[in-house]
């Protein structure tokens, strides 16, 4: 069985250990999570506009 | 993001802008974990002589470098930066009482993390709010801290039922 208490106390080390890194660096993975996001909103767009393109049901 | 502290710099010492500082998302992860934001808020002072169209000179200046405008922003490397002039005395201190950070070797003002969280305060949408607990979170800020500028600013009221909904209890 897992041991929520420490999966959430490793959870918690490692959250603090990201916000120990530089700016510099925090800036870099922030850039990769804009792409990301910018990503699934271009497929995200294109699926709401290719189910708006098929014909209602009947 | 060494593009954008570049350019800051540039037009601070060409006196298109008196002075500036980071703020919003951007600055918030130099105090936090990172977190997921699609551009970059840059706090500006402008000279007094501005005009109407405040922000004019700026778009001139960057246009003239290349950087070309991307809906309400300018695009400065891989980041739509905008500019938005400091709106009242409390990010008018906020930018004059910047700090200066370092991004991959340049300079880099940006707002501290108390000024943040009350700006935060001011603003007041849920993801203001969860700005703020992340700052304290962090350990970044002190709540008192956060208590002594609102109340500098006439948001204490705001800070009380902030704290009574999320820190209280």
């Amino acid at each position: 069985m897992v041991d929520i208490k420490d999966l959430l106390d490793r959870q918690s080390r490692w959250q603090r250990a990201r916000a120990q890194l530089s700016w510099s660096e925090k800036l870099r993975l922030a850039e990769i999570l804009r792409s990301a996001a910018l990503i699934m909103g271009r497929r995200q767009g294109r699926r709401t506009r290719s189910s708006a393109d098929r014909p209602p049901p009947e | 993001m060494k593009d954008v502290a570049t350019l800051l710099e540039a037009m601070k010492a060409a006196g298109v802008i008196c002075d500036y500082a980071v703020f919003g998302a951007i600055a918030q992860m130099r105090y936090t974990e990172p977190v997921a934001t699609l551009d970059a808020d840059i706090l500006v002072l402008l000279p007094e002589a501005s005009g109407l169209d405040v922000l004019a000179p700026i778009y001139r200046y960057c246009e003239a470098r290349g950087y070309a405008p991307q809906g309400e922003a300018i695009r400065v490397g891989n980041w739509p930066v905008q500019f938005i002039p400091a709106f009242n005395t409390l990010t008018g201190e906020a930018v004059r009482e910047a700090e200066v950070g370092e991004v991959d070797g340049a300079p880099l003002r940006v707002v501290g993390a108390a000024y943040l969280a009350v700006i935060a305060l001011s603003v007041g949408r849920p993801k203001d709010h969860l700005r703020i607990l992340s700052l304290l979170d962090a350990g970044s800020v002190r709540a008192e801290t956060i208590a002594a500028l609102a109340a500098r600013h006439g948001l204490s009221e705001r800070w009380h039922l902030f704290k009574q909904r999320y820190l209280d209890g």
